[in-house]
C-alpha cells in the first residue's frame, strides 16, 4: 500500500505543477464571456461618470438629499465599502500571523478584494462634497495655504485612516504578489504582459537571499496590517459616534462597525469565490472546507451585530427616553418612515445568517452564495437606516423629514459596483488569482519516490514533515 | 525614421499642441471684462484662509470681488472686513411672550442677507406652538393663516452663536470657526461642502446651498462684509451671523430691527447697561436644549 503524501488544508491538490498548470491558465485567453461583463463594468463607470458630471455641473442638488438628510447614499456607500474591504486584510493578514493556512489559496482574491474596496470607497466622500474639486483640501500638505487641516474632524481622521489602508494593503498585496508575477512572467510569451510582469517582479529571481528578505517584509507588513482591521472601521465609525444626533452618539458604535465590516467582507468574499471556483475550475482550490470556515466567521461576527442590535434596543428601554425624540435609530428604523430598510436590515442581518448553524448549509455552495448576497444587501442597508434614519429624525421634530434618493444617487450607487467589478475583472485576467508560491508551502515537495510504487510499506525516516502536511494511507490509488 | 523627419513630426506636433492650448485657454474669445473677470477669479482661487490673511491680502481680495461683483452683475458693492471690537460679546434674548408670529424677521433677514430666493432659505423659522407647554413636537413654522392665532405662542430659531459649538471642531478644512466676540462664522470661499456641520447641529442652524444661490440683481444688498452675507457660492454652507456686517458697525442685526413688537433683543453680554444684560438678569430665561452642552447665546424669556 503506497503512501501519498497530501496537504492538510488543500488535499485535492497534490502536485506543484497542477498548480502552476491550473493558476496560470487563468491568466490565458479571456472567452466572450468575460468581455461582455467587462463591457458591461465599463458602461456601469460610464453612468457612475455621467452621474457625477451632471451632479458637479447642476449642483449637488440633484442628488436627494435635503434638509435634514445632509448625508444619505454616498455615505452609505462609503461605509459598506470600506466594510467590504476588511474582510481581505483578515484572511491575508491575521490569518497569516496565526498561521492558518487554509488561507493560501483564497487570501490573494480576498486582498484584491479589499485593495479594489478601498479604491470604490475612497471615491465617495469626494463625490459627496458640495465642492468636490477641492477635495485634496483634506490632505495634510504644507501648502501655499499655510493651513493644515482640522485635527479635531473626524473627517480628517477618516481621510488618515482610509488613505493608510490604501497604502498598506496596495503595497501588502503587491509585496505578495512578487514570487508569483515573476513565475508568470517567466511563463508568458504575450510582449506586453512580459513587459508588465517584468516591472511588477521587481527583478525576482528566486535566489534564497531574496526569499528571506520577501518573507521577513512579508511577516512585517502583515504586522502593521493587522491593527488596520480594527483601527480603520473604528475611525469610520467615530464620524458618526463623535457627533451628538441620537441615533450616532453611541459607544458600541466602533466594535459594533468592526464586527459588521468584517461580516459584510467575509460575506462578499464568499460571493465573489463561488462564481470564480465553478468558471475556472478551481474546485480543489477553494474547497467547502474554506467555504464552511468562513462561513463560521460570517456567522460569528453576525452574532455580534445581532448583539449590537439587541443592545440598541436595551439601551432605548433602560435609558427609558422618549423615542420619538431621543430615539436609538434603531426604534425609528422600526417604526418611522423607514421600517422597510429597518426590516431588510433585520432579516438579512439578524435572521438569514443564523442558517449558518448548519454544517450543511455552511458547505452548500450555492445556498451560500444567496445567504451572503442577503447579508450583503443586509448590511448596506444597515448603513442606510443608521445615517439616514437618525438624520431624518434629529432634534428639532419640525424638520424631519423622509429622504428618498436621486437618480445621480442611484446612478453612482450602481456605477460603483461596476467600477469595482471592472478591476477585479481585470484583476483576474492579469495577476495571478490564486497565490501560487504560497500554496506550494503547504503542498507536499515533489520527489521521486512519490511517484513510484513503493514495494512495501513505506519508510518512516527519511520523509520530512513540513507544517500543514501529513501521510495518509490512500487505498484507492493502492 | 531619420533625424529631419523626427524633428518634423515634433515641431507639427507642438504647433498643434499650442493652437489646442490657445483654443482651450480660459481666455480665449471672451471680451476685455470676461477677461479681466476670469483672472481675478483665477486669483482669488489662490487665496488663503481668511482667519490667516494679512491686512494687505484682506484688502486685496476684497478689491478682487468687488470688482468681480462689478463686472458680473454691474453693481457697486462694499464688503467690509471689520473684526470683532475688544470687549463686545454679542446675546441675542426673544420674547416668547411678545411674538405674534409676524415673521417681519424673516423677511428682513431675507433681505439683508441675500438669501437664495431660488430654493426659499431661511436662518429664522418662527414656531406656533400650543399655549401652555414648550412642545417642539406640535411645533409648526409653515403656518399659513392670521396671526397671533388663538391659543398659540411664536418661538423663533436661527442660529445660537453657541458658546460651546458642536459645528466647529467637525470642520475639516477650518472653514468655520467663532470670532472673539462669540459669532460662528463660515468661510465661503474655504468650505468644501462636506455638511458635517450641518449633521453636527442639534438646532439644524445651518443651510446649504445646493445650487447656485439665486439673488436678483436689483434686490442684492450691496452693505456687506466677507463673513457675512455677501454672496455664496454652490455647494457651501452658510449660517446666521447676528448679521454681522450690521452689529460690528454698531447697528441692531436686520431681525431685531424689523420686528415690530419688540420681542427681539440683541446687545453685549459684556456691557452692564445694555438692554440684554437687563434681561437676562431680571427675566427668567431658558435657552434651547441645554442638557446638550452647546452653550447657546440666544435666551428665550417671558414677559
Amino acid at each position: 500500500m503506497p503512501t501519498v503524501i497530501r496537504s492538510e488544508t488543500h488535499p485535492e491538490i497534490q502536485k506543484y505543477e497542477d498548480v502552476n498548470r491550473d493558476v496560470l491558465s487563468i491568466l490565458g485567453r479571456p472567452g466572450r464571456a468575460y468581455y461582455l461583463l467587462l463591457a458591461l463594468c465599463i458602461a456601469g463607470v460610464g453612468l457612475l461618470a455621467f452621474s457625477f458630471f451632471a451632479q458637479v455641473y447642476l449642483g449637488i442638488g440633484l442628488a436627494g438629499l435635503m434638509n435634514p438628510v445632509m448625508w444619505g447614499v454616498y455615505i452609505t456607500t462609503f461605509v459598506f465599502w470600506v466594510g467590504i474591504a476588511h474582510s481581505g486584510t483578515l484572511i491575508s493578514a491575521i490569518l497569516f500571523l496565526f498561521r492558518a493556512r487554509w488561507r493560501q489559496s483564497i487570501y490573494r482574491a480576498a486582498e484584491a478584494m479589499t485593495v479594489f474596496a478601498v479604491m470604490t470607497a475612497g471615491l465617495f466622500p469626494i463625490i459627496h462634497l458640495g465642492r468636490p474639486q477641492l477635495f485634496y483640501w483634506l490632505m495634510p500638505y504644507p501648502n501655499q495655504r499655510e493651513l493644515w487641516p482640522n485635527f479635531t474632524s473626524p473627517l480628517v481622521w477618516d481621510v488618515f485612516a482610509i488613505s493608510t489602508y490604501l497604502i498598506v494593503s496596495a503595497t501588502f498585496f503587491a509585496l505578495g504578489l512578487i514570487p508569483d508575477i515573476a513565475a508568470a512572467r517567466d511563463a508568458t510569451t504575450v510582449p506586453w504582459r512580459k513587459r508588465l510582469y517584468t516591472v511588477l517582479a521587481l527583478g525576482w529571481r528566486g535566489s534564497g537571499r531574496q526569499w528571506l528578505h520577501f518573507n521577513r517584509a512579508y511577516l512585517y507588513l502583515a504586522a502593521l496590517a493587522t491593527p488596520l482591521v480594527i483601527s480603520v472601521h473604528s475611525v469610520v465609525s467615530w464620524d458618526f459616534a463623535m457627533s451628538i444626533v441620537p441615533g450616532w452618539h453611541s459607544t458600541i458604535f466602533a466594535p459594533y462597525f468592526v464586527a459588521g465590516a468584517i461580516f459584510s467582507g467575509l460575506a462578499m468574499v464568499i460571493t465573489l469565490l463561488i462564481p470564480i471556483r465553478t468558471i475556472f475550475g478551481l474546485e480543489a482550490y477553494f474547497t467547502p472546507r474554506h467555504f464552511d470556515a468562513m462561513s463560521k466567521l460570517v456567522l460569528f461576527t453576525g452574532i455580534i451585530v445581532l448583539y449590537a442590535y439587541l443592545t440598541e434596543l436595551f439601551m432605548v428601554w433602560y435609558s427609558g427616553r422618549s423615542y420619538k425624540l431621543e430615539g436609538q435609530y434603531i426604534i425609528a428604523a422600526l417604526t418611522g418612515n423607514y421600517w422597510w430598510a429597518g426590516a431588510i436590515m433585520l432579516i438579512c442581518n439578524a435572521v438569514v445568517p443564523q442558517l449558518l448553524w448548519s454544517k450543511k448549509i455552511r458547505r452548500n455552495l450555492p445556498a451560500l452564495f444567496v445567504i451572503t448576497i442577503f447579508i450583503n444587501i443586509g448590511m448596506w442597508f444597515e448603513r442606510y437606516v443608521i445615517i439616514v434614519a437618525s438624520l431624518a429624525r434629529e432634534y428639532m421634530p419640525w424638520q424631519w423629514n423622509v429622504y428618498k434618493p436621486g437618480w445621480v444617487e442611484m446612478g453612482i450607487l450602481v456605477g460603483s459596483f461596476a467600477w469595482f467589478g471592472m478591476w477585479f475583472l481585470l484583476f483576474l485576467r492579469l495577476l495571478p488569482a490564486v497565490s501560487v508560491a504560497e500554496l506550494k508551502e503547504v503542498l507536499p515537495a515533489p520527489r521521486r519516490w512519490g511517484r513510484l510504487r513503493q514495494p512495501s510499506a513505506p519508510r518512516d525516516t527519511g520523509i520530512p514533515q513540513g507544517p500543514g502536511q501529513r501521510r495518509v494511507e490512500d487505498e484507492e490509488e493502492g | 525614421m531619420d533625424r529631419r523627419r523626427a524633428l518634423r513630426t515634433m515641431a507639427g506636433a507642438a504647433a498643434a499642441g499650442s493652437q489646442l492650448a490657445a483654443a482651450c485657454s480660459p481666455l480665449s474669445g471672451a471680451t476685455e471684462g470676461e477677461r479681466e473677470a476670469r483672472v481675478l477669479e483665477w486669483e482669488e482661487y489662490f487665496k488663503g484662509n481668511f482667519a490667516l490673511m494679512s491686512d494687505e491680502e484682506k484688502a486685496a481680495t476684497v478689491r478682487r470681488l468687488e470688482r468681480l461683483a462689478q463686472l458680473r452683475r454691474g453693481i457697486d458693492t462694499h464688503i467690509s472686513t471689520t473684526e470683532a471690537q475688544p470687549g463686545v460679546l454679542f446675546g441675542y434674548a426673544f420674547n416668547i411672550s411678545k411674538c405674534m408670529g409676524f415673521r417681519n424677521c424673516v423677511e428682513a433677514c431675507v433681505q439683508e442677507n441675500n438669501l437664495d430666493r431660488a430654493t426659499g432659505t431661511h436662518y429664522i423659522r418662527i414656531f406656533e406652538l400650543e399655549d401652555g407647554v414648550i412642545n417642539l413636537d406640535y411645533a409648526d413654522a409653515t403656518f399659513h393663516h392670521q396671526v397671533p392665532a388663538q391659543g398659540h405662542f411664536y418661538l423663533g430659531t436661527q442660529c445660537f452663536q453657541c458658546a460651546n459649538p458642536p459645528c466647529v471642531p467637525v470642520c475639516p478644512v477650518r472653514a468655520t470657526w467663532q470670532e472673539p466676540d462669540g459669532i460662528v462664522v463660515v468661510d465661503y470661499d474655504w468650505c468644501i461642502g462636506c455638511r458635517y456641520c450641518m449633521a453636527a447641529c442639534p438646532y439644524w442652524a445651518r443651510r446649504f446651498n445646493w445650487a447656485e444661490p439665486q439673488v436678483p440683481g436689483d434686490e442684492l444688498n450691496p452693505n456687506q462684509h466677507y463673513l457675512g452675507n455677501r454672496p455664496r457660492k454652490s455647494g457651501v454652507v452658510e449660517k446666521c451671523t447676528y448679521c454681522i456686517q450690521r452689529s460690528r458697525e454698531g447697528r441692531l442685526p436686520a431681525c431685531a430691527e424689523a420686528c415690530p413688537t419688540g420681542a427681539r433683543v440683541f446687545g453685549n453680554l459684556l456691557d452692564p447697561d445694555s438692554e440684554i444684560r437687563w434681561v437676562l438678569e431680571n427675566k427668567r430665561v431658558f435657552r434651547l436644549k441645554e442638557d446638550l452642552y452647546t452653550q447657546p447665546r440666544f435666551w428665550y424669556f417671558t414677559d
